[in-house]
């Protein structure tokens, strides 16, 4: 079986959109929520938008995949021509633009005005879109397909989608504080964010060790319920042991990971008790989430929160989770509170877990762990 | 080595002019396509044979279409600033893989390739192929949706590696 590199990253969040500068700003506990005022009735008007992008929802959704499929093509060193699109958004501007045309239009306009040449693949399982998408490319490299994707997902803010969590209940009215006691719901975002993940040869022919390696990925369905997780986190703890042995790592190889940690009390509750029991008799690794810093970016979030693990492992460091004041009671495992958190070499795991009873997990390791 | 060829247990194909809307008590609202795809699933899991409705844990499932739930979708587009929750959950693309994993309690990989049938059936049966492969499950069903001429129509296939 191939092995799979990760040799190019990018990501447009409300951080901004530097690879190392949005990395610093998250290990300083700084996040990109703001007031976005709306004349909708919403819950909140707190969000965290991109800067600088097109008004109209479709050119927006656009804008912001070519900005940073270019932007993770050029950190890996590659032409677009040779490498595959695979691109997941939940909604994109579909909810609000009628004339957003089929599923798959902004992902085949993204590859098209960055010279891809080959067809994108388009993804769409709602907030785990972007970590599915990583899943399938990589399932695409190993089975010699192809020598490189870029896989990620992109997802704008939109008056519908702040009205939809508004109307479910699953928006915040105070602040997003996952794994806070008072938590009481998340704040949405807005952002993109790409991988390049290239087959362990074509990497080594030129000369290109990455970011890091990628070590697999396990998926599962809670056939629960369409906006709720399955509250006994089996459906969750079935996808990270499907990753587990696709990449034939052990429980104990495991130093961090990156929780979905929406910020609702159900997704943290069940995040929590899952973590709880898959580490209860062994390894203690940190856990993170990066949500309060950019807000729940959907269908990106899966691919955000990838790159956040792979510096993670870089750094061997975690960054606080914001808007949490305490080690939660709920996890007896290591949280970052106020300040980072150094964490060992190892393999790092990100879960996300999507409407409709999606649980991803992705599985990374550092390109250089004995360095 | 070659890569082992899937083998189809069962196929069954449905086409509608007009998906109907329907409802499963009072708070599960589904798109009518994602019905559609349920109707096809069920009726394919019960061709397949027993064994499979047993593995219900490791049965995967994979849907194409480059529609999904626009019907709902466009509801929620010209719905002038009021949004039904249970329409917002409805409208979610993945649903159509969603709810058969939810009314057949299909609990292996799941996925939606949001793609024509066409565009997208190559990458869906190496996924398919790849999940089985690694052990993730026994079973995938794989769904294809699209509008032909004035009907919808979605094929359904539960799909297995045999052993080489």
């Amino acid at each position: 079986m191939n092995t799979v590199r990760v040799t190019g990253m990018a990501w447009s969040t409300a951080l901004g959109a530097t690879l190392d500068g949005v990395w610093r700003q998250l290990l300083d506990g700084a996040t990109g929520i703001r007031d976005v005022p709306s004349a909708l009735r919403l819950r909140n008007t707190l969000a965290a938008p991109v800067a600088g992008l097109p008004v109209s929802l479709a050119d927006r959704q656009v804008a912001l995949a070519e900005t940073t499929v270019r932007a993770a093509l050029a950190d890996a060193g590659l032409p677009a021509a040779g490498a595959l699109l695979v691109a997941g958004t939940s909604h994109g501007a579909h909810l609000d633009d009628e004339d957003a045309g089929s599923l798959d239009r902004w992902a085949a306009d993204t590859a098209g005005r960055i010279g891809m040449t080959a067809p994108p693949v388009s993804i769409s399982t709602a907030c785990s879109s972007g970590s599915d998408a990583i899943m399938v490319g990589a399932q695409l490299i190993r089975a010699g397909v192809v020598d490189a994707c870029v896989c990620g997902g992109a997802d704008v803010l939109t008056d519908v989608k702040r009205l939809g969590h508004s109307a479910l209940g699953t928006m915040s009215t105070t602040s997003l504080r996952t794994f806070h006691p008072d938590g009481d719901g998340t704040l949405l975002g807005e952002g993109a964010a790409f991988l390049v993940l290239e087959s362990g040869d074509s990497a080594a022919r030129r000369g290109v060790t990455g970011h890091a390696v990628f070590r697999g990925a396990g998926s599962s369905n809670d056939a629960s319920g369409m906006t709720a997780p399955d509250p006994s986190g089996d459906g969750l703890l079935l996808a990270v042991r499907r990753c587990l042995a696709d990449g034939g790592a052990d429980l104990a190889d495991i130093t961090v990971v990156n929780a979905h940690g929406s910020g609702t009390p159900t997704n943290d509750t069940v995040e929590a008790h899952a973590y709880s029991r898959l580490f209860a008799d062994g390894p203690r690794p940190a856990v993170f989430a990066t949500k309060g810093a950019f807000g729940h970016t959907l269908g990106a979030t899966g691919a955000i929160e990838a790159i956040a693990t792979v510096l993670a492992l870089r750094d061997r460091a975690v960054p606080p989770v914001v808007g949490l004041t305490d080690q939660p009671a709920s996890l007896p495992l290591p949280v970052p509170v106020r300040a980072p958190m150094p964490i060992k070499s190892g393999i790092g795991l990100s879960v996300t877990l999507g409407f409709g009873g999606f649980n991803t997990c992705v599985a990374f390791e550092a390109a250089n762990p004995d360095a | 080595m070659p890569e082992r060829e899937l083998r189809v247990l069962s196929t069954v194909e449905l086409s509608v002019a007009e998906p109907a809307p329907r409802r499963r008590g009072a708070s599960f609202y589904a798109d009518p396509v994602a019905w559609l795809v349920a109707d096809a699933v069920e009726a394919a899991l019960r061709d397949a044979g027993d064994q499979i409705r047993a593995a219900a844990t490791d049965t995967g499932v994979l849907s194409m279409s480059s529609e999904a739930t626009r019907h709902t979708m466009r509801q929620l587009a010209g719905s002038g600033g009021r949004v039904s929750p249970m329409k917002f959950a409805g409208a979610s693309a993945g649903s159509i893989t969603g709810v058969p994993c939810i009314l057949f309690g299909l609990q292996g990989p799941s996925l939606v390739l949001s793609m024509s049938p066409a565009a997208g059936r190559a990458v869906a049966r190496q996924v398919a192929r790849s999940w089985l492969a690694a052990g993730n499950c026994r079973y995938v069903v794989l769904n294809e949706h699209e509008s032909v001429a004035t009907e919808h129509v979605v094929r359904s296939s539960v799909v297995d590696l045999p052993a080489a």
